[in-house]
């Protein structure tokens, strides 16, 4: 078990090392001289660029740039504002919770749909409850996060006043956003855990249990839900990316003070720094989730372990 | 192949949004560019059947020009996605080896952001445009394909009559053009569809959050965010482009799951 962690961290490395030269290309070299970027229209003189571009670093060559880029993220520097001139750190730190209370919030809601409506749906096999739980996945799953995020304001905020249709002032103000995340997400939990239940329950082992004489509860809680858990922690990964991709719409759809509408709002200014910053904190979140299921499915299943 | 229900409505669809997109001068007679200032956030009319925008715009007319760029920039990204991750995806599974690790951990750097995530930094950075989201769509999308095709690739090549033809004197590129990539269609196929929705469906991402389909030219998702803080006074913004959108993943969703069924495939 210790040997395959060590494996998947050394597999770990070189992405990460890939992650940090992919956005080194986009926040230096791509566009040009970020220096003369920053200064806009209005020419600056030899003097001032010469200052600036030695003050930004960009005066080194690119290898030397790109080794500087590395020595300040190993110090946890990921720039400074080009508009505020303040750490994107403290930025990214100021956000961060807000967008994890969120997913947290939006990950409890899908799982308590998700898993209870998936098992219905694989125990009641082609019943209309099955039916009708496929057809609306299939339905969610075709719809933008930002879409719904519209219909449930216009319905549960501006028709019906239930809930607050945009902000983050009380609790009442998390269940729109953290809703509308949830049901796209379920709409693909309700899939897996229906077919990986499916699966289970055509084993002999459920059989042998029932023939066995055991509940038909103990029969499906004990046997069948457990044993179906493994597929539904392999996508967990897949998913966790997904809920990362649909946070940044959602959050500028309900105006949430998350790293999302950051990640936007620094989009709109050209505050590429944060841009830069934001995605690569993001993209290193992402992995280390994978790195976790990977890790938690070798501990479930030794088979995995052997694959390496 | 066809008796697939799933198939069946998605192809429907699929031809009604083509139609939609090839007649859009049909639809509305109006330009989708041309501002009524007399007419803004009018409601659905018999003139504006789904209304027009806060610049006064008609939106079916947006809504059936906005569907040639959205379905065009969707099938194009695809396209390059397999361009790219096609040949890329079967020479790491026919070579093994060193060619493998380098693609496939290149493949793996891009498989490190989240789609919608590696996406919306590409265009922060090259800015809006149909052509920069088609490559920030493939770029994001090729190492998807490249790994079904590896897959798919390593299955057949590990098979006794590729060893015989290698020994009859095959190449490489006619044992892998001849034999291995006929077995990658099916998958790669279904996956390519799934492809086109994810593509359709951050493309319309990308133009919401302005920074994909340049304006002022139609796209569904910035038809959608002209609705945004305007729901109170205009909420059929919302009702034209969210179901397009909608209908047009549907769509591709179901040709990929009818295809997958009908040619029973692990894609």
């Amino acid at each position: 078990m210790f040997a395959y962690c060590f494996r998947r961290l050394l597999a770990v490395a070189p992405i990460l090392i890939g992650v940090t030269l992919l956005l080194f290309i986009l926040l230096q070299v791509l566009p040009g001289d970020p220096a003369r970027m920053l200064t806009g229209y209005r020419t600056p003189s030899p003097q001032a660029l010469s200052n600036l571009q030695g003050r930004m670093g960009t005066k080194a060559s690119l290898v030397g740039q790109y080794a500087n880029y590395l020595l300040a993220l190993s110090r946890g520097d990921l720039g400074r504002s080009y508009r505020t001139q303040r750490p994107v750190v403290a930025i990214i730190g100021e956000t961060l919770p807000n967008s994890l209370a969120l997913a947290a919030l939006a990950l409890s809601i899908e799982m308590l749909i998700g898993v209870p409506a998936g098992a219905l749906a694989a125990i009641k096999r082609g019943s209309l409850f099955d039916r009708g739980s496929m057809v609306a996945s299939t339905l969610l799953a075709a719809t933008p996060v930002f879409a719904l995020g519209l219909l449930f304001q216009l319905v549960l905020g501006v028709r019906l006043k239930w809930l607050p249709v945009t902000g983050a002032g009380s609790f009442s103000s998390y269940l729109m956003p953290a809703l509308v995340m949830a049901l796209i997400a379920a709409a693909y939990l309700v899939r897996v855990v229906r077919s990986s239940l499916l699966d289970v329950l055509a084993k002999d082992y459920i059989t042998a249990a029932r023939a066995n004489g055991l509940s038909e509860r103990r029969v499906l809680l004990v046997h069948g839900l457990k044993n179906a858990l493994a597929p539904i922690i392999a996508v967990a990964g897949v998913h966790f990316g997904f809920l990362i991709g649909s946070a940044v719409a959602t959050e500028v759809v309900f105006n949430w003070p998350g790293i999302g509408r950051q990640l936007f709002a620094a989009v709109m200014e050209r505050d590429r720094p944060v841009v830069i910053g934001v995605t690569l904190v993001m993209a290193t979140i992402f992995l280390l989730v994978n790195l976790i299921v990977d890790i938690s499915q070798a501990w479930v299943n030794p088979r995995v372990r052997e694959e390496g | 192949m066809l008796s697939s229900r799933k198939l069946q409505i998605g192809l429907i669809i699929a031809a009604a949004l083509f139609l939609l997109a090839a007649g859009a001068d049909v639809v509305s007679p109006y330009d989708p560019l041309s501002q009524d200032y007399k007419a803004v956030l009018a409601g659905p009319s018999p003139a504006h059947p789904l209304g027009t925008d806060s610049l006064g715009r008609d939106n079916l007319a947006r809504l059936a020009h906005g569907a040639r760029v959205s379905l065009a920039v969707a099938v194009a990204a695809t396209a390059l996605m397999i361009v790219v991750g096609l040949p890329l995806g079967a020479a790491a599974g026919y070579f093994g080896g060193l060619p493998d690790s380098v693609i496939m951990r290149v493949a793996d750097v891009f498989l490190a952001f989240p789609f919608a995530l590696g996406a919306i930094a590409l265009m922060a950075v090259v800015g809006p445009g149909s052509g920069n989201v088609l490559i920030a769509l493939a770029l994001f999308g090729w190492p998807q394909i490249a790994r079904v095709t590896r897959a798919q690739v390593m299955n057949e090549a590990a098979k006794d009559y590729v060893a015989a033809v290698k020994v009859a004197g095959g190449s490489a590129w006619y044992i892998i053009r001849r034999h291995l990539l006929p077995n990658a269609v099916g998958p790669v196929a279904v996956f390519s569809l799934t492809g086109l929705s994810t593509a359709l469906l951050t493309e319309a991402t990308l133009s919401f959050l302005g920074i994909g389909i340049q304006l002022p030219h139609p796209a569904w998702g910035s038809m959608l965010a002209d609705a945004v803080g305007r729901l109170t006074v205009a909420p059929w913004l919302i009702f034209g482009p969210g179901a397009a959108v909608v209908l047009a993943c549907l769509g591709f969703n179901l040709l990929g799951e009818g295809l997958h069924e009908s040619l029973d495939v692990d894609g």
